[in-house]
């Protein structure tokens, strides 16, 4: 009970902070937009449920599930793209539902309908994450390049350039400070055979690699509830030990955690504005 | 035979195959930095020479070219270099004269010894584990083996770059500490090379001290007694008494000022000024009503911590784990071959099963080590300018053959259940692939490096002494431009100007960039414009196409190796 009202806070506060000024930050072109928007907010509240669907069928830890939605809240890239008209961040809605159906029947067929539904939904809603270039046609060395540059630190943790006149793209898709997290949540995923979520993640890698609109293109966007995971898994292997030294490492890290939101949210809230508003001409969709 | 001596004669069989393959492996690592060393690349660049000329003003005076006796930082091109190099590079001059084989001479002999200190080090660790025991020679030959390929290692092994000499040190350091935790004189000879590495590269004074804690607080229990701890730090105290004037000295501190990321420098105009942008932002919180704000998150006060540094510190740090920069294409011209990355790509998976296996199943003591250098060597590089950057990070590269070596023999063992045609068609890519990946290094190192990068490596200057040397009694002068690059301590080292005599003319009055003033015999290192010569004198012009313009008196037009214009001698109207 405790766990779900915990839930229910988390992610009403992340709505909350996804629709706090929606219609100034960043700057709306016209006030029909502002519509599209609070439909890109709605649709975190089912990712922020869905999310911890899945994760607590998969990890079986209600712990890491309520951590992931809490991450998965306040992840730079998540809130800033809740807060625009994203198709993305509905794609990923939809795509949280069919994982959540993929990854827990048994059956076979009803895997392969939730994937056409999947794939049927997408051609209709976001046709982009299917324009994969054939291998055949692009150089293995342009692969390798966009595949790497995608799990780059750079990419992870000081440029999120996937959306380059619309998103914020002097910031990661995470925060540094979550860094330490996420090494140990890939090791102990690994420890603990946990392989769906670090093969999810470099699959959704390669499409994005792939895509015919890469760099400009955010199919990686759906891989956030697998990175949130990831963060999740990591912090709770902190909090889990009794250490006295690793409870001191973890407050410190925890306080630099803190920082390093505000960092971000001073930079969303007062320089973003600014430096979006002269590119608003070169967005050439619903923003 | 009895059991036992069945069991020793096995032993000492092992052994004498064990030392066969080292050999065959050191001759191999012989071959690949001595083969055309000194031609291959074709030329010395600035800080290769002014190496070899220090070591030779050494050797003849024992001064270097500033005039100072025996000093502990060499001055050098005003970046006050550690003294380690150069004094190595004395008897190398001593023997072979002063070329450029004799110059790199000193690289290519302690890579070699490097490749033996590494097979020593991962059987001391190796053998530490119990379920690695018996493979820990396989494990220390492997990792040797790629050290001796290492594209990386033979890049600094072929070229006049101390941090070679200092990864040898370093490796042999921390092989002497882990084996002086049984034998204590070996545990002194670690502190002997710790306190030498201090002397050795500029990283290497971050790195080493870092690295020696990590042993200590690894081995805290296995430290030999109080004696030998206490003769431990008294030696190595010997060699911070002697770096602390160095480390607080404001000239050898001018390399840190000039590459470090705190202060942007003339040279790097597109880098941020921290200070500006800092103001900018303060009053824009300001104008935009939230000076509070302002005030807390671009405090000037807190510049050096302020976050875009520690951004940027952290970015500088993580990109030497980048793979396209370790695997596909490297960092500047100079420091890789062209096309080609630092580690060969086919060992990118045996790197990873190495780390994970380590990791998950080989963790104790002995193997954190690796793991732990991995992690110190790139920390200098997070503070200063151009990351990543091979050459301050080259500690590392022993971190990594031993990563490669471990996947590879984790590899074998797994391959080695399974039936006995997946073996072979498994174990046979693996042979193909990299057999390729290796020729491919080859042909782009030997092939490609001299004709695509001769101006990177300052090809046209020896050519142009020669020159110079043989017609310069033609004429009153000789003056050579600045945009030749340094060309003052070219003209030394490649005429072999006597020491003694260029330090009874004065010697190097600055190594900066742009200093006029640096003159021997009948040379002069300073910019000129052609049509404003003073025709009374007859004068010998060295400079590049800018400086010497279509009409003038051509002599010669030395040529880079892919055709383009590299430098041309002419003489004046008169």
């Amino acid at each position: 009970m405790k766990i779900k009202i915990l839930l229910t806070v988390i992610i009403l506060f992340g709505f909350f902070i996804r629709i706090w000024r929606i219609d100034h930050i960043p700057p709306m072109v016209d006030r029909s937009i502002y519509f599209f928007r609070i439909v890109s907010s709605l649709s975190y509240i089912g990712s922020g449920f869905l999310l911890y669907i899945f994760t607590k069928r998969l990890m079986h830890f209600k712990r890491i599930a309520l951590l992931s939605a809490f991450i998965y809240t306040l992840l730079p890239w998540s809130f800033e793209q809740s807060r625009i008209t994203s198709l993305p961040n509905i794609a990923l809605f939809i795509f949280l539902i069919f994982l959540n159906f993929f990854t827990f029947n048994k059956q076979v067929i009803l895997k392969i309908i939730s994937l056409v539904f999947l794939i049927t939904v997408y051609f209709y809603l976001y046709p982009q994450v299917l324009n994969i270039v054939p291998v055949f046609k692009i150089q293995i060395s342009q692969i390798l390049h966009n595949f790497f540059s995608i799990l780059s630190p750079e990419f992870f943790l000081f440029k999120n350039n996937l959306y380059w006149w619309g998103g914020v793209r002097d910031w990661g898709i995470i925060n540094i400070s979550l860094l330490p997290f996420m090494v140990i949540g890939i090791l102990f995923l690994i420890e603990r055979k946990k392989y769906q979520i670090i093969i999810w993640t470099l699959l959704i890698a390669l499409c994005t690699a792939l895509n015919s609109d890469f760099p400009e293109t955010r199919v990686f966007y759906l891989s956030l509830p697998f990175i949130s995971v990831t963060i999740a898994t990591g912090i709770f292997k902190f909090i889990k030990k009794e250490s006295l030294k690793i409870r001191i490492i973890f407050l410190i890290l925890l306080a630099f955690y803190f920082y390093d939101l505000a960092q971000y949210f001073h930079y969303y809230l007062i320089h973003y504005p600014q430096q979006i508003s002269g590119n608003i001409s070169e967005i050439h969709e619903a923003f | 035979m009895n059991i036992n001596s069945e069991r020793l004669y096995a032993k000492i069989s092992m052994m004498k195959k064990t030392g066969i393959i080292l050999i065959l492996i050191v001759i191999l690592g012989v071959i690949l930095r001595f083969f055309q060393l000194g031609r291959v690349p074709i030329s010395l660049e600035w800080d290769e020479v002014a190496l070899g000329y220090d070591a030779f003003s050494i050797l003849q005076t024992g001064k270097d070219q500033f005039g100072k006796a025996f000093p502990l930082t060499f001055r050098s091109l005003d970046d006050y270099k550690p003294p380690i190099y150069e004094y190595l590079t004395v008897p190398s001059i001593l023997f072979f004269g002063l070329s450029q084989f004799s110059t790199r001479f000193p690289s290519a002999f302690f890579g070699v010894l490097t490749i033996i200190a590494l097979y020593y080090l991962s059987l001391g660790i190796f053998k530490e584990i119990p379920n690695f025991r018996s493979k820990a020679v396989y494990i220390s030959l492997l990792a040797s083996f790629f050290l001796a390929i290492s594209p990386w290692h033979l890049q600094f092994s072929r070229a006049a770059f101390e941090v070679n000499v200092s990864t040898f040190i370093t490796t042999l350091a921390v092989t002497c500490f882990i084996y002086g935790l049984r034998s204590p004189r070996l545990f002194l000879v670690s502190a002997f090379l710790f306190g030498l590495d201090l002397f050795s590269y500029h990283s290497a004074r971050i790195v080493g001290p870092i690295l020696l804690l990590s042993l200590f607080l690894l081995f805290n229990r296995k430290l030999p007694g109080k004696m030998y701890l206490l003769s431990f730090f008294a030696i190595l105290s010997v060699f911070v008494f002697c770096f602390i004037p160095i480390l607080l000295s404001p000239d050898a501190q001018i390399r840190f000022k000039a590459t470090n990321i705190f202060n942007p420098g003339a040279r790097y105009l597109n880098e941020k000024d921290l200070e500006k942008d800092f103001l900018d932002e303060r009053l824009f919180d300001k104008k935009a009503g939230f000076e509070l704000a302002g005030k807390i998150f671009h405090n000037q006060r807190l510049i050096y911590f302020d976050y875009d540094t520690l951004k940027k510190a952290f970015y500088n740090y993580i990109s030497n784990f980048d793979f396209e920069y370790l695997f596909v294409k490297g960092d500047a011209p100079l420091h890789h071959a062209p096309g080609f990355g630092l580690l060969y790509i086919v060992s990118f998976p045996l790197v990873i099963i190495g780390l994970l296996y380590l990791l998950f199943k080989a963790l104790n003591r002995y193997t954190a080590i690796i793991p732990i250098w991995m992690l110190i060597s790139p920390i200098p590089n997070a503070v200063t300018r151009e990351a990543p950057h091979s050459v301050r990070t080259e500690l590392i590269v022993p971190a990594y053959q031993i990563f490669t070596a471990l996947g590879l023999v984790v590899l074998i063992l797994f391959v080695i259940k399974e039936s006995k045609w997946v073996r072979f068609i498994l174990i046979l890519s693996l042979v193909f692939l990299f057999l390729i990946n290796q020729s491919y290094y080859l042909h782009q190192y030997y092939v490609h490096t001299n004709i695509e990068l001769s101006e990177n490596w300052m090809y046209g200057r020896k050519e142009a002494v020669f020159f110079t040397e043989n017609n310069k009694k033609n004429y009153d002068k000789v003056i050579v431009s600045m945009k030749v690059d340094m060309p003052y301590i070219f003209w030394l080292f490649y005429s072999k100007y006597p020491p003694k005599t260029y330090l009874s003319e004065g010697g190097t009055v600055s190594g900066g960039f742009a200093d006029e003033r640096n003159h021997f015999d009948k040379y002069e290192f300073k910019n000129f414009t052609y049509d404003k010569l003073p025709h009374d004198q007859k004068l010998l012009l060295v400079g590049t196409p800018d400086d010497i313009p279509a009409n003038a008196n051509i002599l010669k037009t030395i040529y880079y190796l892919d055709g383009s214009i590299a430098l041309k001698i002419a003489e004046n109207s008169h």
